[in-house]
């Protein structure tokens, strides 16, 4: 232990006082003044021994000006003379990440470096492309054992060459000299996949939210790379945009793009942009009605004030609102934002060589063209924002056409850079003219639409359309022997959470070709169920890509409303999708090992795990648990029964998950911290959010418990509801501020902006009322 | 009492000296008597250091506002940087920390009046420490004797500048803490008559430091070598003829002779993790803590639940941060490379302060000697009503605490009766703040950037809920009729 006396202290201790006027330093930093001296002192000796190298036996100093730039890794990318625009996006790429990951001096050319030099030699290559795009890839093609491999269209290679045989013919001598490192794949798209494969190989993860480059700077070793990969699953598209506050409608559109761009590193090829009718993206009239409806969120209003419990997410903020349509008010206005939105969300995809595909309700309207369509439903979405036909419209109906087919062909001719339509079917479930059965009815409506003229006549050529989604198991049966146009595929709804889906993975994997070979898998990532409330459902994506992939299905369609629970169901997916051998733990491992570093994982997985129970716990209890919706808390006051036993379970689970995380975080490198410290928050308000449903369920069996006993001693009651609704008001605001300590994104922001005006707020004036 | 012949009428200069010195004397009797600081750190509107003039929390101003908002009543509003120290305002003067960049921290001077920036300096902290939010860098609170400015960094050390002009009058290199659970450093100093004391409590080398105000030379330090982390500042108490520098840490509040730093008293009745600052009034000092758990929460278990990240019962040496590998391998008896079962209990917690979890309000009085366990609490609370992080107010006799929830409980200071206890203020969430009182009211600021202002009286009623817009870690400050107020990156000057 230490002694007790000042000589324990470094003697740094400096009186400026004192300090002479030499240089006239006075009142300048301490730290300024000493790093003069030191500066000074330490020229001095460099020169000293510049001077005392050049005079010995030492190198001589045009051997040391050499020495200097040796130390950082020259690099050239070499790209074909008329390499198509990704492969020269995908160069950039590239160069952006050997720059990051060492400091290299990166050149992107169409030739070998033609100086002889020892700088020159020592230069890596990095050809980039494939034969079809880079002769150079071509030419040494010719000198490697087994020349170029096959690779599909998704095919892409990682490929380290130490050298090309010099005493061949067919060896170019501009590359001869040079190590060589082949990144490039079977189409323009791929070879931009591998350059992000070459970046995973050094350790560099890419989330949600942005690329996490590993603590430890990797060597600058490009021998001995040999990456080949090919799809299991060829179509990874995700699914954006939908209708929610605590989802994409939130994002702007320069959040979309960076969300958009980091699935493009982990090798999504299609975007699917899910609208709705009552949105502002497309404007049409038919049958004498024009469209009117032009809302995002339902149309609800989030503001924030002072009293906004977690408002330190919202930066001042005095509304929770997409910014891109802030101050937009007329129809006009937020027409234009929502186009833009769209469009560039168009544009995106396709610059990372993604598809662009919409997803569009063919039998949902706007409310307003109930006038045009007799008997008209009201559908089930909030505000009453939207109708469907009645019974009373036949999949014939005249008017019925002319309304579907102005709405698809304002989408169509809106976004004429779109690539692919999808038709959803689901909710029409409930249309059934003429004793149909079913999705009978609307599957035929929208197949009719399909081969509608003015859908497929556009200047440029029709949008191909990819096909119908959220149809049954019985009804995707039944196409499997329907015609469909001509490379369409089919997406069935098997249920709103990853567990749902999972428990038709008998059916998905014994799906025979004809179906699955043109079948994509929806797939929810987490469950709607538990809506903002933490979840994880990675072991149940598992089950289902290996049925799919058992099966020869096409792909997946991934879906989910917040980005940042599901990194890791994401990055599994993103892996597995190339690899059939990588389970979700070793997916994890990889990932949160780069990210916070070693023996971070254990940690983690045990944490995800108790998660993913809850998760399934919450899930089959109630499927519409913490859906964002008005009543999303009050239901449980009005329920009137204490909560379910597995309530209870789910909450301890969050609990011991939050520790896990804590633990992790402990651990956790710097830099990586950022990733245990989110889920830590996240479970804590889970954990919150769980102790408030239970009071509040509490508070509604004292209310029923009163009312039952209205003979006892008065305020019994009262008392213990009031304690409850104090309880289940306090953990409620506590979750929201641990939530918003880490709250990063809109989906996040969403998620507290919902519970305040659906729960906090409620929740508080059904306190203040009692 | 010393007796004074101050009638005599025979004159001579012998006799004169030896009236004056009579005099002086009597004067500073009468002066200890009446609890009268005889060496002020600055004017009596002053607010010097962290929760003022000794930490009290209490401040003469009058006229100040109650309902106020970021917005209204802002006589002035800066923007610093994030930090969670509180504003300093001596002889005119406001000055603040903040962080100013990743590895920059400033020390800011504004007119107290005007808000006009008056100097700003800027310091290179080099490579930072893991800290666990939402702790900040910049979380100390200066302190001034109204011609010089001490401010704490953890990276940096002790820093004096000049209060006119923020001119460099010396640094002091101190050790750099470390925190088994990477709390982060947290501690202020107090500035002493001629000396800025500062109170290191870490989990490594925990110590007691005099600086020569003048100087930063090391006057004297106290090593504390039974202490685990925590963040009590030193208080001044005078009592028994005497001022003690008094200072609440892990199991033991002591007392220390200001001249030398020597222990003069301890009493062990403190809990495991001191985060709260004492109060001192008459003589007395009032202490509200909470740890985690129950008595026999000891820091083993801390260290099993945290640290022991395999969860396999036993500590590895690389389950503890770098800078505790030395006192893990004097821990690890029998060099297996672990800390196992039988050797935990003391491998970081002191042999002679194996002290738990709890909740306490005390009242003991000070000006004592050697062990007062017994002899010098006057009375004791067990209850659920302190903060682990916010600490108490004593003003007008009586002693409030509010914790989490927005949860207060009153008390009086003569024998610890209640007035109140986890009565709600109406604004919920955490407290990181401790409250503080002039004018005949209260001002409890909360973690969602609410201040709530009570009125100091022996009932609780609340006057006013004022938005601040931001959140609020740091205790805020009332000098010359004004209240000072650091949200997480702004400081305001609110005042009617």
């Amino acid at each position: 232990m230490r002694g007790s006396h000042s000589g324990d202290f470094e003697g740094g201790i400096a009186s400026m006082a004192n300090t002479p006027a030499i240089c006239g330093l006075n009142n300048k930093p301490v730290s300024g003044q000493r790093a003069f001296r030191c500066g000074f002192l330490g020229v001095a000796l460099c020169v000293f021994a510049y001077l005392a190298a050049c005079g010995s036996a030492f190198p001589c100093p045009a051997t040391c000006a050499a020495d200097e730039p040796g130390k950082t890794p020259q690099v050239t990318v070499m790209i074909g003379p008329k390499a198509p625009a990704l492969e020269r996006f995908a160069a950039n790429e590239l160069s952006e990440l050997l720059r990051k990951l060492f400091d290299a001096r990166v050149t992107i050319a169409t030739e070998a470096p033609a100086r002889a030099d020892a700088e020159a030699e020592a230069t890596t290559l990095i050809l980039l492309g494939s034969p079809a795009t880079n002769p150079a890839i071509a030419t040494a093609a010719r000198s490697l054992p087994g020349g170029w491999p096959k690779l599909s269209d998704q095919g892409h290679l990682v490929r380290s060459v130490d050298s090309l045989p010099v005493n061949k013919p067919t060896t170019s001598p501009a590359l001869a000299k040079h190590p060589l490192l082949l990144v490039g794949g079977g189409s323009p798209v791929a070879t931009l996949w591998a350059v992000y494969e070459v970046g995973y190989h050094f350790g560099v993860r890419y989330l949600p939210t942005g690329d996490v480059v590993p603590a430890q700077r990797p060597a600058f070793k490009l021998a001995g790379i040999d990456r080949l990969l090919e799809p299991a699953l060829r179509t990874r598209a995700w699914q954006t945009l939908g209708d929610h506050a605590v989802g994409a409608e939130a994002w702007s559109l320069a959040e979309q793009r960076s969300l958009i761009g980091q699935l493009a590193k982990m090798k999504f090829n299609r975007l699917v942009i899910e609208t709705r009718a009552w949105q502002p993206f497309v404007d049409y009239s038919a049958s004498g009605v024009r469209k009117q409806s032009a809302v995002l969120m339902h149309g609800q209003l989030y503001p924030v004030s002072g009293d906004t419990a977690g408002r330190a997410a919202f930066r001042g903020a005095t509304l929770f609102e997409n910014p891109d349509f802030a101050g937009r008010t007329t129809y006009a206005e937020r027409l234009a934002a929502g186009r833009d939105l769209v469009a560039g969300l168009i544009q995106r995809a396709q610059e990372l060589g993604m598809e662009a595909a919409l997803l569009v309700r063919p039998l949902e309207f706007p409310r307003e063209f109930a006038a045009a369509l007799p008997g008209a439903r009201v559908l089930d979405v909030p505000g009453q924002l939207a109708i469907g036909p009645s019974d009373q419209q036949s999949v014939g109906d005249a008017a019925l056409r002319d309304i579907a087919v102005a709405q698809l062909s304002a989408y169509v001719q809106t976004y004429p850079a779109l690539d692919a339509l999808l038709l959803d079917v689901s909710g029409a479930e409930t249309w059934k003219p003429s004793g149909s059965e079913g999705t009978a009815a609307s599957i035929d409506f929208a197949l009719k639409l399909a081969v509608e003229p003015t859908l497929t006549r556009r200047a440029g050529g029709g949008v191909r359309l990819v096909g119908l989604a959220g149809v049954d198991q019985a009804a995707a049966d039944s196409l499997r022997t329907r015609s469909l146009p001509a490379g369409a595929v089919v997406l069935p709804s098997l249920g709103s959470s990853a567990r749902r889906v999972a428990a038709a993975s008998e059916w998905v994997g014994a799906a025979e070709q004809s179906l699955a070979g043109r079948s994509e898998l929806s797939l929810p990532l987490g469950s709607s169920a538990l809506g903002v409330v933490p979840q994880m459902q990675t072991g149940h994506l598992h089950r289902s890509i290996e049925a799919a992939r058992k099966a020869g299905w096409r792909g997946i369609v991934a879906r989910s409303w917040m980005a940042g629970d599901l990194a890791p169901g994401l990055h599994y997916l993103s892996r597995a999708a190339f690899d059939p051998r990588i389970t979700p733990q070793a997916a994890l491992t990889e990932l949160v090992d780069s990210v916070s570093g070693e023996e971070v994982a254990p940690r983690l997985i045990k944490g995800f795990g108790l998660v993913e129970e809850a998760t399934d716990l919450l899930d089959q209890s109630d499927a519409m648990f913490a859906e964002p919706r008005p009543d999303m808390l009050t239901k449980h006051l009005l329920a009137r029964t204490a909560p379910p036993e597995s309530w209870a379970k789910a909450k301890k689970n969050y609990a011991s998950a939050m520790d896990e995380m804590y633990r992790g975080n402990t651990r956790a490198r710097q830099g990586g911290r950022f990733f245990t410290l989110y889920f830590a928050k996240r479970f804590e308000f889970g954990l919150h959010y769980m102790t408030s449903v239970e009071a509040l369920r509490n508070a509604g069996a004292a209310n029923a418990a009163g009312d039952k006993a209205a003979g006892d001693k008065a305020g019994d009651g009262d008392e213990k509801r009031i304690a409850e609704l104090e309880k289940a008001l306090e953990a409620l605001h506590s979750g929201l501020a641990a939530y918003a300590d880490v709250a990063r994104d809109p989906s996040d922001r969403g998620a507290i902006a919902v519970l305040n005006r659906h729960g906090y707020r409620v929740i508080g004036e059904a306190l203040d009322a009692q | 009492m010393v007796r004074s012949n101050l009638a005599s009428t025979h004159f001579s200069p012998t006799g004169l000296i030896k009236r004056i010195f009579a005099v002086a004397v009597a004067f500073a009797v009468l002066a200890s008597l009446l609890g009268v600081e005889l060496e002020a750190p600055g004017r009596a509107e002053d607010w010097p250091q962290f929760r003022g003039v000794n930490a009290s929390g209490v401040s003469t101003s009058a006229s100040l506002p109650i309902e106020f908002s970021f917005q209204s009543k802002v006589k002035w509003e800066a923007t610093l940087g994030d930090g969670i120290g509180s504003p300093i305002i001596a002889a005119g003067r406001v000055f603040n920390t903040a962080m100013t960049g990743e590895q920059r921290f400033s020390l800011f001077a504004h007119d107290a009046a005007t808000g006009k920036p008056l100097w700003k300096r800027d310091y290179d902290t080099g490579v930072l420490p893991r800290i666990t939010p939402p702790n900040s860098h910049a979380s100390s609170t200066p302190a001034s004797d109204g011609k010089r400015v001490f401010a704490y960094f953890s990276t940096v050390g002790m820093i004096a500048v000049d209060a006119a002009t923020g001119a460099d009058l010396w640094q002091a290199k101190l050790p750099k803490p470390a925190y088994l659970m990477d709390w982060g450093a947290a501690a202020s100093p107090v500035v002493y008559k001629d000396t800025v004391l500062f109170c290191q409590d870490d989990d490594l080398a925990p110590y007691l430091v005099a600086l020569d105000a003048a100087t930063g030379a090391v006057r004297w330090r106290t090593t504390r070598n039974e202490m685990l982390a925590g963040y009590s500042i030193p208080v001044l108490c005078e009592s028994n003829g005497r001022t003690d520098v008094v200072v609440a840490g892990s199991g033991k509040l002591k007392g220390y002779d200001p001249a030398t730093g020597a222990e003069r008293w301890t009493c062990n009745t403190m809990l495991r993790t001191i985060m709260t600052s004492p109060v001192v009034k008459d003589g007395v000092i009032y202490v509200a803590v909470q740890s985690y758990g129950d008595a026999t929460r000891t820091l083993k278990f801390a260290l099993l639940e945290w640290l022991d990240t395999n969860q396999d019962g036993i500590l590895a040496r690389k389950e503890v941060p770098q800078e505790f590998w030395e006192k893990f391998d004097t821990s690890d008896r029998n060099k297996d490379g672990y800390i196992g079962t039988d050797e935990i209990d003391t491998a970081f917690q002191h042999p002679a302060n194996q002290v738990g979890g709890g909740s306490i309000i005390q009242a003991i009085r000070g000006g004592g000697s050697g062990d007062v366990t017994k002899t010098h609490v006057m009375w004791t609370l067990e209850n659920r009503s302190p903060s682990n992080l916010s600490s108490p107010l004593v003003s007008r006799d009586r002693l409030l605490v509010v914790k989490a929830g927005g949860l207060s409980s009153c008390f009086e200071v003569a024998d610890g009766k209640p007035l109140w206890q986890l009565s709600r203020i109406k604004n919920l969430g955490e407290y990181y703040a401790s409250p503080i009182a002039a004018d005949g009211k209260i001002y409890i600021a909360g973690r969602n950037g609410f201040i709530v202002v009570l009125e100091d009286g022996p009932a609780m009623k609340v006057l006013a809920r004022n938005d601040m817009g931001n959140d609020i870690l740091a205790t805020p400050s009332i000098a010359d009729g004004r209240l000072f107020i650091r949200t997480r990156d702004k400081v305001y000057c609110v005042a009617e």
